[in-house]
């Protein structure tokens, strides 16, 4: 089987990021978010030689904090013939080392709330995230089916 | 002559002109030639002190004021060996060998006792290819100076290049002995390369003792060794002892296709029935699990409906495409001239891609592989689907949208090709393949500006704002000739002049480089024979000798022939105003516009004529096509067709009837069928000469055609190819009387043809 390997994304592949974004994700992000790639924690995971995937997330400070508390993944996304191969699992663990290196013991993020997600969303609790809240429009300006999001979290 | 001068102030003098000299020679132009001035004050007769003043301003880029001291010094004392040699030095400064070969030979004529300007000499010689004279010398320098063996090369070599064996081989054999047993380590490479190059002197001669001395031996270049021997045993028929010969080449690097061949032709098996050559590639790819070849090779011999050759066929496309191999295609395309060997691979490939639901490579490089194999038959619409099913299934690969490019390319939609390979440039900007591939495809849409932009990225910009001129220098020929054909679309679209110098421009790029290939030499004539590399460097004079034939030199002056013909036809160079249709507010506007855009086009520092201007406002056109671009393959390919079919249409603009026939009589000595035959041939006999000379020699030239029935004869030379039916476009635009209706047949032909092609096509028919 081939090799799945983690790689930084670059000035020279950032396009890849919202290909394989588009590619997957039913939401689509401001050009604001592709135009900044660099920022935060990103990778892109290839199968092979092939780029089949990407995570991007960034630290999150509260209002009422001086110092981030958590790492807030942004984006993670596989292209679909590539999962069930271990690559998610490969990019949560790159955001938890990340996350410890910097002390910190929380990793948030969201997921649609949707029939289709079921199983996404299984994946992430056995994986040892809660769900933490529904939001409710969260995704409103998206024009999707349900617009509504859970808020999912691990503590380490 | 006599110089009247005291003999105290000569010595003097001569004490200055070597400080002169000595300034020259640290690029201390301007005090040299202060120097010169103080010689020449007081001794105005100093012919030598006039030369060096020439080459001093030379080197100052003062070329007007330099060929008049040049002048001067010739008229004090045309006699003068040290003049002799510093005329000579600017000639070759200037790239004018020739002259520099008449100067250096004066100066050794006149007396000079400087040895070392024979050998500039025999360099001049050699990179005119004026071998008569080079044997003297290189003989006379290997006199001045016994002691390097660079000298006696340099002399055989000579000789060698005169076709005179013996005297190489001699000379050779002299050296040999002399430094037998007094060589160093450093000088085993030179000793085994010449070793070699003797030997191939003596197979000029006699291959029998050609191999004797092979066999005697022992050279650091083993492959080369093996080699010449197996080539030299199959010349002798010594079949037995070749075959063992491939055996250890093969065992040496069993990837080289052609020692299998030889192998072969020394088993003398080519012949023998296919069962046998199969059971010998069986035990070869036993041998050699790792290499190709063995595995392949039966797969070309075999017939498709050999019993063998699917399940052979099958195992080996799978093994590649189960590994996912992009170049699987590449692997088998040799196949595809036998119709039915293709059926069998798409047979065997569409069932294959029908059981890779889970497996995602091997899914995405089979539908790369089939959207290829459609591509090459022109199934346009399926090679689109198979890529794009490619595309949706992983859209990240770059090769996958420079295949999708290649189709629409293919359909002739330049527009979507374009966005389609520039987005799979951005998966990877810093990939330079796709790079480069994408700014040939906005330059096929004559998207200049953009393609320039691209190419940039990966150039060196540091004065100028795009890489035009990096890509010169670079000798990106690719780009250049690329540039040049979008400018001339450019005019025939827009009809703006501009275009036509732009393009005449960057096609004389394209002359400049190959001039630059070609006077790149100059170093290796000496360099080659200090390295004792004499084998090498043959080959590399072979090469010079017909660089100007080269795919891209022709293609250039295909364009520039067609763009000079137009000129003349419609006597553009007479315009004295190309706006003069405009009004006097365009008319400045555009002139405005252009002295702007002058650093987008400038493709050389200091130029002078950066809109071609120059290469068009010409009084005699096709002398200036002639001198500037065309006489390069007049002289190293006066036989090929294309030569002469570009040849045949010059003539006859310049009304050398005589001429014209001549390149006709080449055209059908090379290849009698050549499509292009009937156009000229009806050319010549609806032409409109009436001078009775040129009547006779036409009515004389076209005596070997069948001209009785005019369709008859035509159609006699076509096919259903694309060169067919631009004759037939070429022929229906003379408009001759009973060959009117050939439109609707080749609206029917070009039905087969790629879209684009048909395109091209149909915008030509008048």
């Amino acid at each position: 089987m081939p090799s799945i390997d983690l790689d930084d994304i670059t000035i020279h592949n950032k396009k890849l990021l919202q290909v394989i974004n588009e590619k997957t994700l039913p939401i689509i992000y401001d050009k604001e978010f592709y135009n900044n790639p660099l920022n935060g924690f990103s990778k892109i995971a290839y199968y092979g030689e092939i780029p089949v995937g990407i995570i991007k997330a960034k630290l999150i400070v509260p209002s009422n904090h001086s110092i981030p508390t958590s790492i807030y993944i942004e984006s993670l996304a596989i292209l679909k013939p590539y999962r069930n191969l271990g690559i998610g699992k490969k990019f949560i663990e790159f955001i938890k080392d990340e996350a410890k290196r910097s002390y910190l013991h929380e990793i948030k993020l969201h997921v649609w709330n949707h029939k289709s997600n079921t199983k996404l969303i299984e994946w992430y609790q056995n994986l040892g995230f809660e769900i933490k809240e529904e939001l409710i429009d969260y995704y409103k300006k998206f024009d999707l089916e349900t617009p509504n999001a859970y808020l999912l979290s691990i503590k380490f | 002559m006599s110089r009247r001068v005291p003999v105290a102030s000569a010595n003097k003098e001569e004490t200055s002109f070597k400080e002169a000299l000595k300034l020259y020679e640290g690029k201390q132009y301007k005090k040299s030639i202060k120097i010169c001035e103080q010689i020449l004050k007081k001794n105005s007769n100093y012919a030598e002190a006039y030369a060096l003043k020439a080459l001093d301003l030379y080197h100052l880029k003062e070329f007007e004021e330099s060929e008049a001291y040049v002048g001067k010094a010739l008229a004090k004392n045309p006699d003068s060996p040290i003049t002799n040699h510093i005329l000579g030095i600017l000639r070759r400064q200037q790239q004018n060998y020739k002259d520099a070969s008449k100067y250096f030979k004066k100066a050794m004529a006149s007396g000079s006792t400087n040895q070392a300007i024979w050998r500039d000499l025999s360099v001049m010689e050699l990179q005119n290819r004026d071998y008569k004279n080079l044997t003297k010398s290189r003989h006379a320098y290997l006199e001045a100076a016994l002691g390097y063996r660079a000298n006696w090369t340099g002399l055989a070599i000579a000789h060698h290049l005169n076709n005179d064996f013996n005297a190489a081989e001699k000379t050779l054999v002299k050296i040999e002995e002399l430094v037998k047993g007094k060589l160093s380590e450093a000088e085993l490479y030179e000793n085994s390369e010449l070793e070699l190059y003797k030997n191939e002197i003596i197979a000029e001669v006699n291959t029998q003792s050609a191999l004797k001395n092979l066999e005697s031996l022992n050279t650091l270049d083993k492959y080369s060794e093996l080699e010449t021997k197996g080539k030299y045993l199959l010349k002798l028929e010594r079949f037995e002892e070749a075959q063992k010969v491939y055996r250890e080449l093969l065992k040496r690097n069993p990837d080289d296709y052609k020692y299998y061949k030889f192998l072969e032709v020394s088993l003398k098996s080519l012949n023998k029935s296919k069962r046998l050559r199969v059971g010998l590639y069986d035990k070869l790819a036993k041998f050699y699990p790792k290499s190709d070849a063995p595995k392949f090779i039966p797969l070309t011999f075999l017939k498709s409906t050999d019993e063998e050759f699917e399940p052979r066929l099958r195992a080996y496309l799978l093994s590649q495409l189960k590994r996912g191999a992009p170049a699987t295609f590449q692997n088998v395309k040799p196949l595809y001239k036998d119709q039915s060997k293709v059926e069998v691979i798409e047979k065997i490939v569409l069932e294959y891609l029908s059981t890779l639901k889970d497996l995602p490579i091997e899914y995405i490089w089979t539908n790369y592989f089939l959207s290829l194999h459609y591509l090459r038959q022109s199934k346009l619409n399926d090679a689109l689907k198979y890529v794009e099913s490619a595309i949706d299934h992983t859209p990240t690969i770059v090769e996958l949208y420079i295949l999708k490019a290649r189709v629409l390319k293919h359909f002739g939609n330049l527009e979507k090709a374009c966005e389609t390979i520039n987005y799979g440039r951005e998966l990877d900007l810093q990939d330079r393949f796709i790079n480069s591939k994408t700014v040939k495809y906005y330059l096929r849409n004559n998207n200049v500006d953009r393609g320039l932009e691209i190419a940039s990225i990966f150039t060196k910009n540091d004065t100028s704002t795009n890489g035009l001129k990096d890509l010169h220098t670079m000798q990106a020929s690719w780009f250049v000739i690329e540039n040049g054909e979008a400018f001339y679309r450019l005019y025939k679209e827009t009809k703006d002049i501009k275009f036509l110098g732009l393009a005449l421009k960057r096609f004389q790029g394209i002359v400049k480089i190959f001039e630059e290939y070609y006077n790149d030499q100059l170093d290796f004539h000496t360099f080659c024979l200090r390295k004792g590399t004499a084998r090498a460097y043959l080959q590399m004079l072979n090469w010079e000798d017909s660089i100007f034939t080269s795919p891209i030199y022709q293609r250039a002056i295909k364009s520039v022939s067609s763009i000079y013909f137009h000129i003349s036809d419609e006597r553009l160079n007479e315009t004295e105003d190309v706006y003069e249709k405009l009004n006097k507010k365009e008319k400045i506007a555009k002139i405005k516009q252009a002295e702007q855009d002058k650093v987008k086009f400038q493709a050389y520092t200091d130029d002078n004529d950066i809109y071609g201007d120059k290469l068009i406002k010409v009084k005699s056109l096709l002398e200036e096509f002639n001198g500037k671009f065309f006489h390069h393959l007049i002289n190293q390919g006066p036989d090929l067709i294309f030569t002469n079919e570009i040849q045949f249409q010059l003539q006859y603009k310049l009304k050398k009837i005589a001429l014209v026939l001549g390149s006709l009589n080449k055209i059908i000595k090379a290849d009698e069928k050549n499509v292009r035959l009937p156009y000229f041939a009806l050319l010549l006999k609806f032409s409109d000469f009436t001078d009775v000379l040129s009547k006779k020699l036409i009515e004389r030239g076209l005596e070997r055609f069948d001209l009785k029935d005019l369709k008859q004869f035509v159609y006699g030379y076509i096919t259903d190819d694309y060169q067919s039916i631009l004759t037939l476009v070429q022929i229906h635009n003379l408009s001759i009387e009973g060959l009117q209706d050939l439109k609707n047949d080749i609206l029917e032909r070009i039905k087969h043809l790629e879209p684009y092609e048909q395109f091209e096509l149909l915008t030509l028919i008048k």
